[in-house]
């Protein structure tokens, strides 16, 4: 009965290298936490856009003259919330640069807005105009916290899709590195100080 | 890191696999190892996993995050004990007051990061508040920045808002702190916390609960990953099993060796394009083909070679099978016992595994709010 046996250790062996092991459940969760991590990105982008019309609103209360900066705002909300952000966005390098350069300018139309806001104490002072900023703050907060969980994500995602032995069952079923997120032009477009997950050098 | 314990984990279950093989010879002993090689690769699975989530813990060059062991942690000295044991009072108080959980914490410095930073750090680590509910807040202050953050877990946030938290810091907080009085400024601000929690309406949580992606199904999503999972390896399966019984059947009808591992190879090659799959398909085929062609020349009549299917496709099943429960009963004891975490045998103070999104509210004081 020997080769029986050996047969039946070399199709468990088969299995368990194949499928059962190595990595495949990992990958298949890890795709769909990136995907939850991206909606969750989406969600707090959507909603800093909300905050706008109000901000906009209240600001032209007590400085309506500053029609550029206000006009810049509206506009820059506009062209944010006019990409349709679906979760196969991340897969076109164009569209996805598209929308997020468009999300970087209004951040930074939001800044220049805060900014010439400082000039008129009246507005500072004003209760409204304070909660929306209140709001604001909280709501740039959230999105790069959703931003570094989403980098996490897919970190953890090609670290199962790239290393061996799990890169094997990658090729079987087709599971592919995503492409790490990264906001250019950051820095140029805004002038808000901003919340940056990049590693900084060790401090000395 | 992570690369080496999955090799290390997969290399344990294969081994497992092939202790399990090689007790054909001695079928009496067959019982135990197969019960050792699962416990090799419980044992194997848990310590890689526990390994894994302590690297993570610590990162170069960061501010370390302290431990949660009380609930007011100061490692910058700023508070006297008697301040300590008030203000744990107070929180204790709040707790019961509105259910969840709070934390203090003073560090020196933040830094390289900003407060923000480093608090949704912490409040990932410490897990303040109720798992599910999320009912947790997280005061932080870093002297030398001199700024104060309130983290606001994702239960609370609809209640205690961002703009309420930025109130609470430049109205209440702020001015005492700009003062030295940190003990007095940190009471004040968990009473007008717990005022903000206590007044929640079902209105102001809904108004905030819109922009939350759905997330408390937490018990149905882990039932439904699970099976999910459990499908995913189970039809796996069946397909390899089924390749691998076609292949013997194709030996049976006496086709030559290397024609079944040709074929099951071009079979393997189409399902999956990939050369990998491919040749691995192709040795097997022509193992397979080898063994049965063996089995015939010493089977004594069909109804031998039926039975030995019969068994072989049994005994493959289960080990498969097996194989599919042990990481399922695996990966369900270590969430348990993660999720736990270090609930105290003594009074220590532990987080309830409560969430946070990044909400809440930053100040600064002294030079400014």
């Amino acid at each position: 009965m020997n080769y029986l046996k050996t047969f039946a250790a070399a199709g468990v062996v088969a299995a368990t290298l194949g499928l059962t092991g190595c990595g495949y459940n990992d990958m298949a969760t890890g795709d769909q936490a990136v995907k939850a991590a991206w909606s969750e990105v989406v969600n707090q982008y959507q909603r800093r856009a909300d905050l706008v019309p109000n901000l906009v609103n209240t600001v032209k209360g007590y400085a309506a003259q500053e029609k550029e900066v206000l006009e810049a705002v509206t506009n820059a909300r506009a062209s944010a919330t006019a990409i349709k952000a679906t979760p196969e966005l991340v897969n076109d390098p164009v569209a996805f640069k598209k929308f997020l350069d468009a999300q970087g300018q209004l951040q930074g139309a939001l800044a220049r807005l805060l900014a010439v806001a400082e000039n008129y104490p009246q507005l500072k002072s004003d209760g409204l105009f304070r909660d929306l900023v209140g709001q604001l703050e909280g709501t740039e907060n959230r999105i790069a916290v959703a931003r570094k969980r989403y980098i996490e994500a897919i970190r953890t995602y090609n670290n199962t899709v790239v290393s061996f032995p799990t890169n094997l069952t990658a090729m079987l079923f087709g599971f592919k590195e995503k492409p790490q997120f990264t906001v250019e032009n950051e820095a140029a477009i805004s002038t808000a100080p901003k919340v940056d997950f990049t590693k900084p050098a060790p401090a000395k | 890191m992570g690369v080496w314990v999955d090799t290390g984990q997969c290399i344990a279950r294969v081994c497992a696999v092939g202790t399990f093989g090689g007790t054909h010879a001695a079928a009496r002993r067959r019982a135990p190892s197969w019960w050792l090689a699962f416990l090799a690769w419980l044992g194997v699975w848990v310590a890689s996993n526990l390994a894994w989530a302590q690297a993570a813990k610590q990162e170069e060059g960061f501010a370390p995050i302290p431990p949660l062991v009380t609930r007011v942690t100061d490692t910058a000295a700023t508070l006297n004990m008697a301040e300590i044991a008030a203000l744990d009072q107070k929180i204790r108080a709040f707790e019961q007051s509105t259910g969840g959980q709070l934390a203090v914490l003073i560090v020196p410095t933040a830094q390289p990061e900003t407060i923000e930073q480093y608090t949704i750090r912490v409040a990932e680590a410490w897990k303040i508040g109720k798992k599910g509910k999320d009912n947790g807040a997280l005061i932080v202050l870093a002297m030398r920045e001199k700024k104060v953050r309130i983290e606001v877990g994702y239960g609370w946030e609809g209640a205690l808002t961002d703009q309420e938290s930025k109130r609470i810091i430049r109205e209440v907080m702020g001015p005492y702190f700009g003062k030295g009085q940190f003990a007095a400024g940190i009471a004040a601000g968990i009473d007008k916390i717990a005022l903000a929690l206590t007044k929640e309406t079902a209105g102001a949580s809904a108004d905030n609960a819109q922009w939350r992606t759905p997330h408390q199904t937490d018990a149905m999503e882990r039932l439904g990953d699970w099976l999910f999972r459990i499908g995913q390896v189970l039809l796996g399966l069946l397909v390899l099993v089924a390749i691998l019984f076609m292949m013997a059947m194709l030996a049976l009808l006496k086709l030559p060796t290397l024609l079944v591992g040709g074929l099951g190879g071009v079979g393997g090659y189409l399902f999956t394009r990939s050369l990998l799959v491919a040749l691995s398909l192709g040795v097997a085929g022509l193992v397979v083909a080898a063994l049965v062609r063996r089995m015939l020349r010493s089977a004594r009549g069909n109804g031998w070679v039926s039975r030995g299917r019969h068994h072989v496709y049994q005994s493959g099943d289960s080990g498969a099978g097996a194989w599919s429960v042990a990481s399922g009963v695996g990966s369900s004891v270590f969430s348990a016992s993660t999720s736990v975490g270090s609930s105290g045998w003594s009074d220590s103070f532990s987080g309830g595994g409560g969430e946070f999104g990044g909400g809440g509210a930053s100040g600064s004081w002294g030079d400014g709010a």
